[in-house]
């Protein structure tokens, strides 16, 4: 079985954002939504911990874990968000969603999954990125997709070879001789709030 | 399904193969046709999608990335990173692709669909900046630019015509040295010179020989042992080359982040050394110090290719020369520019035999000590350098730098331990003394041995020497004529007196293309109120409404880049595509300053389409001719790499042969320059040697301490460039309003919140910020992101703060060296 | 008995007469605000739920508060209602179909806070088609909707039995049924909240117990007030002992509640990890005026309901209100609670979509409380309220609710 997962390097990561810009364009993600968000870990966006000169900062980019656990599945009463067996990837139906939004409030991960609290819209009047991507809808929950579309195809979600930082890569976690699988073996990682039982797909190289 | 693993970037089979594919596509269009875009198919959809290779041509120290744009029902929907390119065989292994547009590039369609983008010519209605305008056609406004240039040019000169120089569009053809050189020099315009970033470089001339002559490609830090990144903040400002940093540190190199407050680039360094600021000087000092003392210097590079072992003459500060002996010089391959050279040897004293005999021809000089040759009071410049830091102990830089002596100590022993490189950016170069710290600074890469080595070199992270097309005259001077430059800092003199360097000076009209000039420099609220109305006519042609755009009589819709033909240079040689067509009635600068030369005579430079001036760029430039590169063979591959085989090796400096006229470094400089040559007065001797120097308002005795407490950083953020990309939606939801960053301690007394509005002032301005609670700041600093314009603010403008003071030797605007104080707004 | 209750007619015509003016009056203003509701509805749904004060890190807010609420209010009333006959003990004087239609119309009130919170209300019917059996929000439909039914059948069978038209043996049966599905349908609606890790507050086994006491708190809160209000008004008559009873059972309940919420908080508390942020949130952060209403309402009702010489009208009533209040702000506090503390507290991009006081920074979002309702969901829930107001009052105007031996 093929079960995708990220590995983000966060001594490598910058906070530089690109990531989160290449999601938005790449998705055509709707105004005041971020499905990759980079936060900050400091006392804000930017701002380090503690007081000069003894401050640390840091930075993580947190989009849907794609766990092999997930909270959300299990809640949705309509299966509109559902895990795909042939990649690991927790997938979202548009079409389907009835917006009740319980998938929001199980995910431990808040934040990671928006509901388009109104029509979506586009500074710029459209929505950009690629053709496949299915379009938004008004009072849907949407979140990281891992880029299925591009996933489909071959490729890498875009969030990836778009890093100038090469803080994050991208495989198969059920492949022992993949990249990702052979860096979660080799380096110190962690995992978002592995108490919360969801087995995330995402791992943090610390 | 099958898909590749690796996750640095390289691209999955299927992906190649789409990218070959359309590169085929692209070869076949080729010549003749309209676009140049290839055409890929939609996997799923069948629908045809455009794959054009663009450019980003902003101003990020020009690094100016490629990238692939993807066009979908005649719209600009993506940006991807290109992964299609050739890497030179020899570069494998030291080199691999990395332009990866960052969050900037990647938002340039936003720029392109901008609802407030300006889609037609507007002449101004109401007072200058009252935001009144009516619509006028570009007939109207070129047959009003054509009178008045005319009439101006009549009566007072060509020169009365000026173009602000500025960094909006890098682009070989459509950017400011592209076309926008071409006009001024066909037009004899005045070409104003901006006055920004070449303070260091004022200083690291005297001792290399050339401004920004001493970096190494930027991949070469990869051979460091030590990385000092000295007055930068790399990981958020040149975030395409960061990625070289963690890959020295799995080297094992040891980076050392010099800057006074807690950056990124600080959080990923191995060191972090929190000097005050405005103390670089002495430090730097200090260090050069304890060099010598501790006798850390690289004892045999000082000797051979330094000017150590020169005899400085005591009458006259010059070097003791082969001539003062009646040894006639000889005339030496001409330089760089083609000029004729003299060489006058310098005289050594040889070590063996104490004799005196050229420099040329001893292989072991005496470096140290004070002699009398033949008459001739004489002392070493080592010596003279030894003398002049005699008094800049660690000990005495201690309490000034706030960082304790032995940490000093440590530093200059880091140092010598090498190959070490110096990156810097414009930190310390906005301060009143820039110009001594780039010269103490490439002093310290001299004396230990770090210019013109792997894994040494000095200055902005850039590209060794690669073929700057920025620079083809046959493009840029087609014409026997060329145009009078002036500093942006003597504009407010010229125009208040009419004379430039004693001489008569009128100038009557502003041209801005391509730049945001009022918003970029210093004190702006003095500009708009006092110097600006001596200027009759301002024509503004860009794409968004910035400052400069409101306070013009004419505005005029430029062109987004993608919207025309125009070739990038960096690392990389790039194509830039037309993808689509200029949105509403905007023209690019090619065509804009086509009509506007048409309209003062001067048609017959201006003939070209922009894709011939881009095909008459490339086939016309000779470094492009020795390269074999043509323009078809760019079409079709999009990127090329842009590196001279000779500088495979990551170094501009080959064989240590500096530009110098001694052709050593010169950390003694005989005739210190100043950055422009107008008949200023200025003391060059105190600039032959470094020598420790205060900021002129950010000193540590300022009396103006006490009003104004605060002294203020322009930190430059991720989120733009200078004032480009400071309005588009994606980056704005991100960074969305104007701050201030106050420190912790300066906040609480004065009672400020995170959140808070408050007012930065001085005398010669304010500006009321969103305060933002900043524990990397020290007390008595404050930090104000650089680029939100005054329409983005509640009231004034960070540039209202600034200080258009002159500085005769650096001509260079010092945003970090002023004071201020805050108070709840 | 008499016979004359069978025909329509003749309920209505004491009801009208003795509801007379006040009860018309009632239902049209009931129905006035159903279609205020209805239309800020609309509203909402075409503007976008933009309007509401819910955003993504505090997705729900007073729709499912008051979701939470009227399950525990409806619930109430039918466990008071079906108790004594399952039990086949003394009932409450006869208060047992007010009782019942108390709950229906709470169960319709609660139902339509569930729509009103939807995103896509027309795509409801996909609730039956793509049903996901595993989901606790599933459970819930299904038991709501059993509930709704069954509370109906109950009250037919009720005035049935009344006619001697249902024996009592099977009305038995169907109070034993109806008391099941009762505790179920709180039960279900805790385990919305309970099942869900993620939200530490939430995430107790004790909550679905916790629900039943704090239903039975309100429910018989609300029998209470409203058997007071009724015989105020002369549609009922009742012995005092009934009502004593009552009170009686309603200081039960309320002890009951504030012990399980003592159990909570000292679970909560004791290990002095990260359940004291839900403990110093409630006593003393955001959430604390919620917090303290509850706590001394619940006290002061249970004192008044316990000390025969307080258990005066006008005190049950207030002693009703307070119950009910203070299981409202158990339920603010519930909902509230589980979004104002942050599993991944770090300071991220903050646009009108994140958090509902997105115009600051991440830490002063969570400095007052997280989630504060807009006035459209004021006029919304509002409006889904008027809806079970006017189901009751349909039900006294149009039902044999009275009870039968007053007839």
């Amino acid at each position: 079985m093929t079960r995708y997962g990220m590995v983000i390097d966060k001594k490598k990561c910058i906070g530089c954002n690109t990531c989160a810009i290449a999601c938005k364009s790449e998705n055509g993600v709707p105004d005041d939504i971020w499905w990759n968000r980079i936060l900050t870990e400091g006392e804000g966006v930017d701002v380090p911990f503690g007081e000069f000169p003894n401050c640390s900062i840091g930075y993580l980019p947190v989009n849907c874990q794609h766990c092999e656990n997930p909270a959300c599945v299990k809640v949705c009463p309509v299966g509109a968000t559902w895990k795909d067996p042939d990649t690991g990837i927790v997938r979202q139906d548009y079409d389907k969603c009835i917006g009740c939004r319980m998938c929001m409030a199980a995910c431990p991960y808040t934040g990671v999954r928006s509901f388009n609290w109104e029509e979506p819209r586009y500074a710029i009047g459209f929505a950009t990125g690629d053709a496949d991507v299915p379009a938004h809808q008004k009072h849907t929950v949407e979140k990281c997709t891992f880029c299925y579309h591009r996933v489909a195809r071959g490729e890498e979600p875009e969030c990836i070879g778009s890093c100038p930082g090469r803080a994050r890569f991208w495989g198969d976690l059920d492949d022992p001789e993949s990249e990702v699988s052979k860096m979660v073996a080799t380096r110190s990682h962690e995992q978002l709030l592995p108490e919360m039982g969801t087995k995330p797909s995402v791992y943090y190289l610390v | 399904m099958t898909k590749s693993l690796s996750g640095s970037g390289k691209i999955t089979r299927r992906g190649f193969l789409k990218a070959s594919g359309a590169a085929g596509a692209l070869a076949v269009v080729g010549s003749g046709a309209t676009t140049l875009c290839a055409l890929a198919d939609d996997p799923s959809q069948g629908a045809e999608e455009r794959i054009c290779d663009e450019a980003c041509f902003i101003n990020c120290a020009a690094q100016n990335c490629g990238m692939k744009v993807h066009v979908r029902d005649g719209k600009v929907v993506k940006v991807t990173h290109k992964t299609d390119v050739e890497i030179p065989a020899e570069m494998e292994g030291k080199y691999e692709y990395d332009r990866r547009p960052c969050l900037r590039g990647r938002s340039h369609i936003q720029w392109i669909y901008h609802p407030d983008r300006i889609q037609y010519p507007m002449r101004r209605v109401g007072e200058r900046g009252s935001g009144q305008w009516e619509r006028i056609t570009w007939e109207e406004a070129i047959d009003e630019i054509g009178e008045k240039f005319n009439s101006y040019r009549a009566e007072f000169g060509p020169q009365s015509i000026a173009m602000p120089g500025m960094t909006g569009n890098n682009g070989c053809v459509q950017g400011n040295k592209g076309i926008l050189a071409r006009f001024a020099n066909v037009a004899e315009a005045t070409d104003i010179e901006y006055c920004l970033d070449d303070g260091w470089a004022v200083g690291e001339a005297r001792v290399v020989g050339s401004g920004f002559g001493s970096n190494n490609s930027y991949w070469d830090c990869v051979n460091s042992k030590h990385i000092f990144i000295w007055g930068g903040n790399h990981a958020e400002t040149l975030i395409q080359s960061w990625n070289w940093i963690p890959k020295a540190q799995e080297k094992g190199a040891t980076v050392v982040c010099i800057d006074p407050r807690y950056s990124v680039t600080a959080s990923k360094s191995d060191v972090w050394i929190p000097l005050t600021v405005g103390t670089d000087s002495a430090l730097m000092m200090a260090m050069i110090h304890q060099l010598i003392e501790g006798s850390l210097y690289d004892e045999e590079y000082v000797k051979v290719h330094t000017v150590a072992p020169f005899l400085v003459r005591e009458d006259n500060g010059q070097f003791l020369r082969m001539s003062d002996f009646g040894v006639e010089p000889v005339e030496g391959p001409p330089d760089r520019l083609g000029n004729p050279t003299i060489v006058d040897p310098a005289v050594v004293l040889d070590a063996a035999t104490g004799q005196r005999m050229s420099e040329k021809e001893c292989a072991n000089p005496v470096y140290e000590g004070s002699f009398d040759v033949d008459g001739f009071k004489v002392t070493t410049a080592f010596t003279l350098l030894r003398n002049q830091v005699q008094p800049y102990t660690p000990e005495w830089a201690a309490p000034k730098t706030g960082i304790d002596a032995e940490t000093i100590v440590k530093l200059a022993k880091m140092y010598a331990d090498g190959p070490t490189t110096f990156w810097t950016c414009y930190g310390f170069d906005r301060y009143d003394n820039s110009d001594s710290l780039g010269h103490a600074a490439t002093t310290i890469c001299a004396l230990t041995g770090n210019l013109g080595v792997n894994g040494g070199g000095f200055g902005l992270p850039g590209t060794a020497a690669g073929p700057m097309l920025f620079l083809n005259p046959a493009y840029s001077n087609p014409s026997m004529t060329v145009a009078s430059k002036i500093p942006w800092l003597c504009l407010p003199e010229i125009l208040e007196t009419g004379t430039y360097g004693g001489d008569p000076y009128t100038i009557k009209a502003l041209l801005n293309v391509s730049g945001n000039a009022f918003a970029n420099q210093a004190e702006m609220a003095t500009f708009l109120s006092d110097t600006l109305p001596r200027v009759e006519f301002v024509v503004t042609h860009d794409s968004r409404m910035t400052d400069t755009a409101r306070y013009s009589d004419l505005v005029l819709p430029a062109a987004h880049w993608w919207e025309d033909y125009d070739v990038a240079t960096s690392t990389w040689l790039q194509m830039n595509d037309k993808a689509i067509d200029p949105l509403y009635e905007s023209k690019s600068n090619v065509e804009f300053l086509s009509l506007v030369a048409q309209a003062i005579g001067l048609g017959e430079y201006f003939t070209q389409t922009s894709e011939e001036a881009c095909e008459f760029a490339v086939n016309e430039f000779v470094l492009m001719q020795m390269q074999g590169i043509t323009y078809e063979m760019l079409k079709e591959k999009g990127s090329i790499f842009n590196v001279n085989p000779a500088n495979y090796d990551g170094l501009k400096i080959h064989d240590f042969k500096f530009s110098t006229p001694s052709g050593r470094l010169e950390f003694y400089c005989e005739n210190p320059q100043p950055r422009m040559n107008y008949g200023q007065e200025y003391d060059p001797i105190p600039l032959r040697l470094p020598d420790y120097t205060e900021p002129l308002e950010v000193n540590e005795g300022n009396p103006l301490r006490e009003k104004y407490p605060l002294s203020v950083l322009q930190e430059h953020s991720k989120w733009r460039v200078h004032t480009s990309f400071g309005d588009l939606p994606w980056l704005r939801e991100l960074d969305p309003e104007p701050t201030v960053k106050i420190s912790i301690g300066d906040a609480s007394a004065r009672g400020i919140q995170a959140g808070d509005m408050v007012r930065v002032f001085n005398d010669r301005g304010y500006v009321v910020l969103n305060a933002v609670v900043d524990g990397s700041l020290p007390v008595g600093v404050c930090n104000i992101p650089k680029g939100w314009e005054k329409w983005q603010t509640v009231e004034g403008s960070y540039q209202d703060l600034t200080s258009r003071q002159l500085n005769p030797v650096t001509l260079n605007q010092t945003f970090n060296d002023i004071l201020v104080e805050i108070e709840k707004a | 008995m008499t016979e004359n209750v069978s025909t329509a007619g003749a309920v209505k015509a004491p009801a009208a007469k003795k509801g007379g003016a006040g009860l018309n009056i009632a239902i049209g203003v009931s129905a006035v605000l159903v279609v205020l509701g209805i239309v800020l509805w609309a509203m909402q749904l075409s503007g976008g739920m933009i309007q509401t004060a819910m955003r993504n890190l505090d997705s729900w807010g007073l729709y499912i508060t008051s979701f939470m609420f009227f399950v525990g209010l409806s619930a109430g009333g039918l466990i008071i209602s079906s108790v004594p006959k399952a039990f086949g003990i003394e009932g409450f004087g006869g208060i047992a179909k007010v009782a019942v239609m108390t709950s229906i119309a709470s169960t319709v009130a609660a139902i339509g806070l569930v729509v009103v919170d939807m995103g896509q209300p027309f795509r409801v019917w996909e609730l039956f088609v793509y049903s996901n059996l595993g989901s606790p929000l599933m459970w819930d439909i299904i038991v709501l909707g059993t509930y709704l039914i069954l509370s109906c059948v109950y009250l037919w069978a009720q005035v049935q039995s009344e006619k001697g038209k249902v024996s009592h043996v099977a009305l038995r049966v169907i109070s034993v049924i109806a008391l099941v599905c009762a505790i179920l349908v709180h039960s279900v609606t805790a385990w919305i909240f309970g099942l869900q890790q993620s939200h530490e507050m939430w995430h107790t086994a004790l909550l679905a117990p916790w629900f039943v006491s704090s239903a039975l708190v309100c429910g018989t809160g609300l029998v209470m007030a409203a058997v007071i209000a009724l015989r105020a008004a002369g549609y009922l008559k009742l012995g005092q002992s009934h009502l004593v009873k009552l009170a009686k059972l309603l200081a039960v309940f309320l002890l009951v509640d504030l012990y399980f919420f003592g159990c909570d908080l000292l679970t909560e508390a004791f290990p002095a990890g990260s359940g004291m942020a839900v403990v110093e949130m409630l006593v003393s952060g955001p959430l604390a005026p919620f917090f303290w209403i509850e706590i001394v309402g619940c006290i002061a009702a249970a004192v008044i309901c316990l000390v025969p010489q307080l258990r005066t009208n006008p005190l049950l009533v207030v002693a009703s209100l307070l119950a009910i209040a203070a299981i409202f702000c158990k339920r603010v506090q519930l909902l509230v609670g589980g979004f104002q503390i942050a599993n991944i507290d770090y300071a991220g991009v903050m646009t009108p979509f994140t958090v509902t006081n997105w115009e600051g920074n991440m830490a002063q979002a969570y400095q007052g409380m997280v989630y504060w309702p807009t006035p459209l969901e004021f006029g919304v829930t509002l409006g889904v309220v008027a809806l079970g107001f006017l189901i009751f009052f349909l039900g006294l105007k149009f039902l044999p609710l009275k009870p039968q031996n007053q007839e």
